[in-house]
């Protein structure tokens, strides 16, 4: 049997790779992808990151993602209008085509300080490789996101 | 891999956990095993077995020792029944049985006609306990949980060794006040056994009876003991040993240190060593101080001048007792008054002190650290009080007009503009698109690397002051981190985090969370002390308040997280010593450990007969610490630790390390001396003598390398 190598720098020991102990694979089922505190404007085309520009993804490389749950910690009192749009890329990474999939919308609603979930999902999963995540209100308002998200 | 079954009476009557946790750090494999009564199956891993057959004695031959755990009072008649049909199995070839606090009690009926007629311990009868018990301290009714207030000193014959540790063979009650026993033994039938030959691997004097251990009656406290009082004794290959994990059930957290549950856990190490097991390694023992420099008041005679020589004093002696013993004391060292808070108590304040004698002590013992903290027996780190309200780190989600260190030259310091908060927009690197603004920066915690951007309004600005504060953000942890190793290294440390072991203890052991933990990775920690709420504070509306905790098994990321048992005397803001009828409550270990029996044989005889009552307390107080140290240490794999005023102040000033020695030597107000830090340190090593191939004098190193091979 092998004996576990001990690594100095790392103040650990690295474990000998064996079918009783296998290499470690990575056991979270989400990933925090996003925290966002940026306001929501009159502006439609804005997204989480405050990015105004339309082919700009708020998120990319997310084809391992099934799911993405959002979560908003609402601060001003305006409703908040989302738009979700997505696509994916050739080999290369780049988009098949210029605009964007509409995958979800709707209004969050509700006092200041108040929490809110979305969960952004499909019959057969999300799997796209970008998105881009849209915010508007009537008038500045302040949230905080975080979105998860969710592997199967 | 040694390997030992633990037989109980069911699977939930004992600390099974805590023993099995306990038995793993030695590198023991362990198995579990319990029988309801005399006549039920005992229930293996292998399956059931008729709890006399042959075939169980042949499943016992595959193990190392098969370890029998009692929990039940004499006033029951209950008990692991089924293991009094295994004395008898004492060939060579049959594995060594070691019996935890037997209960042999006249009320256990299935035991009637059980016990080999030269079976020489008697069993004890409640209602005859003068006759049939050797009842401790004199047969007073102590409180009675998981610390046990007993305390008589043990000698140990093989090693002719005496040392203080809880040690109870048999007890009354299963809660409140008890009366505790040790064995009693029948002469004559002793006799025979002790002159009869007997052969087998755990048997050394090749005699069948031995009496391992006694009371050592050494103070002078008038406590006597029958002559045939044995506190251990081997029957052939079984042995008969005080009590172990005697707590009870509570749900199985094996790390964290919830009520000390195994505080006899002398007991288990030295049946290893009684049965030939020995461990894959050594279990390192260390210990803390928490604001070695600190000011705090109690007896009104000890002046300022002598509250910090007999720190000075002491810390002297320890350094000696680390040289010789290879013991590593780590010290937390107050930080935080240089730029923040303006306490007297704390170390820089301490250091350049108005009055000069006591500015001029302080130096020296400042000075003793440092030195120790060079060569290695006294390694010290940052411990801030300054921040949140003295709750250290992580414990407030923002602090008002916070003030950072002052060094243009560092990171963090003012007049450098740094983040304190998260940028507006942070991204996952492994998603970000490409893109994103190019004044991003990236930032790791722990696995996740992300980037961020817009910081407007949430940098610190040029200025010292950063009012108000983020306190939870990796940002802001930057920030405090280095503002306490910048005035470590003002004050002559080569660093903040102990040298070479990269640890520190945290202040109110809040190690602030996973922004403080990824902070100190940065900043050379490999390890923190920390509860398991890791920004706790006993104000549950304050934004923040318990709002993180440890991960089980206390690692994050490769980053340790030590759990920990306060072996202070006192709970107020300093100790009045052993006892004093002056102190307030908690204000001293009578008082506050509870020592005192129902019949006030401490505080009632204080007046009379202080000689006695005094070596009383000491004894009872002695074995608990001693239980303490060696629970949180070798159980939790944990970190002991004592603050200097609520643990020194009862030294007499001229002498604050000389040993106990009741009324013949007396503190600033006249009661008897008492340092308790000393008393522990001698004890444990003749503790430490006795299991030398179980345990060491080590350093927090050492005991995260055992921690690494245990956890993973």
């Amino acid at each position: 049997m092998l004996k576990p190598v001990y690594d100095s720098n790392a103040g650990s020991y690295v474990q000998a790779v064996s079918p009783g102990t296998p290499l470690p694979v990575d056991p979270q089922p989400t990933k925090r992808l996003l925290v966002s505190d940026a306001n929501a404007t009159t502006d439609a085309d804005r997204d989480l990151t405050n990015s105004t520009a339309p082919e700009q993804p708020t998120l990319s490389n997310c084809a391992q993602y099934h799911t993405l749950i959002w979560t908003m910690f609402k601060t001003g009192a305006a409703d908040i209008n989302y738009t979700v749009l997505a696509r994916n890329t050739d080999f290369s990474g780049a988009p098949l085509g210029s605009g964007w999939l509409q995958i979800a919308t709707g209004t969050i609603t509700g006092a200041a300080n108040t929490w809110h979930r979305i969960v952004i999902t499909e019959p057969n999963g999300l799997y796209y490789d970008q998105y881009r995540i849209r915010i508007q209100a009537s008038t500045s308002t302040g949230q905080r996101s975080v979105i998860l998200g969710v592997k199967r | 891999m040694p390997k030992v079954l633990l037989v109980g009476e069911s699977p939930t009557h004992i600390q099974w956990g805590h023993l099995i946790q306990t038995l793993r750090n030695f590198g023991i494999e362990v198995a579990q095993a319990y029988a309801t009564s005399k006549n039920a199956d005992v229930q293996t891993p292998a399956g059931a077995f008729a709890s006399g057959s042959p075939d169980l004695r042949n499943y016992f031959r595959t193990y190392d020792a098969v370890f029998v755990v009692e929990r039940q009072p004499w006033i029951y008649q209950d008990g692991v029944r089924a293991a009094v049909r295994w004395l008898g199995w004492n060939n060579p070839e049959d594995t060594p049985i070691v019996y935890f606090g037997y209960n042999l009690s006249t009320y256990v009926n299935e035991h009637n006609g059980e016990l080999p007629s030269g079976f020489p311990l008697i069993r004890i009868n409640p209602t005859n306990l003068a006759n049939t018990a050797a009842l401790a301290d004199g047969g007073a009714a102590l409180a009675y949980n998981i610390f046990s207030r007993h305390g008589t000193p043990i000698t140990l014959l093989r090693e002719n060794a005496t040392l203080y540790t809880p040690t109870v063979c048999a007890w009354a009650t299963s809660g409140g006040n008890a009366q505790f026993a040790y064995w009693r033994y029948n002469p004559t039938l002793h006799s025979a056994l002790a002159s009869q030959t007997y052969t087998h691997r755990v048997a050394p004097n090749e005699r069948a009876g031995e009496v391992l251990a006694v009371p050592a009656n050494l103070p002078p406290d008038g406590d006597t003991y029958p002559t045939n009082t044995a506190v251990a004794y081997r029957y052939y290959n079984r042995f008969f040993l005080p009590a172990v994990s005697r707590g009870g059930y509570q749900p199985v957290q094996p790390i964290v240190p919830q009520g000390r549950p195994v505080h006899d856990v002398f007991w288990l190490i030295y049946a290893l060593k009684l049965c030939g097991i020995l461990p894959a390694w050594r279990v390192p023992l260390q210990f803390e101080t928490d604001h070695p420099l600190q000011l705090e008041t109690s007896i009104p005679s000890l002046t300022e001048y002598d509250r910090m020589r007999i720190k000075r004093d002491v810390y002297d002696w320890w350094r000696g007792f680390c040289r010789q013993t290879g013991l590593v004391v780590i010290n937390g060292v107050q930080v935080g008054s240089r730029d923040r808070s303006l306490l007297s108590s704390f170390h820089w304040r301490l250091i350049n002190y108005p009055n000069p004698d006591v500015r001029a002590v302080a130096q020296q013992t400042h000075q003793i650290l440092v030195a120790g903290h060079r060569e290695g027996t006294l390694p010290c780190g940052v411990h801030d009080h300054s921040i949140n309200d003295t709750r250290g780190w992580g414990a407030r989600s923002e602090m008002p007009n916070f003030k950072r260190h002052i060094n243009p030259n560092s990171r963090y310091g003012a007049p450098n503009d740094v983040p304190i908060r998260h940028g507006a927009c942070c991204i996952a690197k492994h998603v970000a698109p490409n893109g994103i603004p190019s004044s991003a920066i990236e930032t790791t915690i722990g696995s996740d690397t992300f980037y961020e951007w817009d910081f407007t309004g949430r940098t610190s600005g040029t200025e010292q002051t950063i009012n108000p504060m983020p306190m939870q953000n990796i940002h802001a942890a930057r920030v405090v981190i280095e503002s306490e190793i910048d005035e470590m290294l003002a004050m002559g440390f080569p660093d903040g985090h102990c040298g070479e072991h990269r640890y520190t203890n945290t202040a109110a052991n809040n190690s602030g969370g996973i922004a403080y933990w990824q902070a100190a990775k940065e900043m050379g920690f490999r390890a923190l002390r920390s509860s398991y709420c890791v920004n706790e504070h006993f104000t549950p509306s304050t934004p923040g308040a318990r709002n993180q905790t440890a991960s089980l098994n206390y690692i994050w990321e490769g980053l340790h997280l030590i759990p920990h048992s306060g072996l202070d005397i006192s709970t107020t803001s300093a100790t009045w010593g052993l006892y004093d009828p002056s102190s307030p409550s908690n204000g001293d270990a009578v008082k506050l450990f509870e020592l005192d029996s129902t019949d006030n044989d401490i505080t009632g005889q204080w007046s009379t007969n202080r000689h006695a009552a005094a070596w009383r307390a000491h004894r009872r107080a002695l074995c608990r610490l001693t239980g303490d140290w060696l629970s949180i240490n070798v159980t939790h794999l944990g970190a002991a630790y004592m603050h200097p005023v609520a643990c020194w102040y009862g030294c007499n000033p001229d002498t604050p390390v000389a040993r106990f020695d009741s009324e013949n030597i007396l503190n600033a107000n006249g009661q008897p001396h008492w340092n308790p830090t000393m008393e522990l340190m001698e004890n444990m090593r003749v503790i430490v003598r006795v299991l030398n191939d179980y345990l060491q004098f080590g350093s927090v190193s050492d005991l995260i390398a055992v921690r690494e091979r245990v956890m993973g």
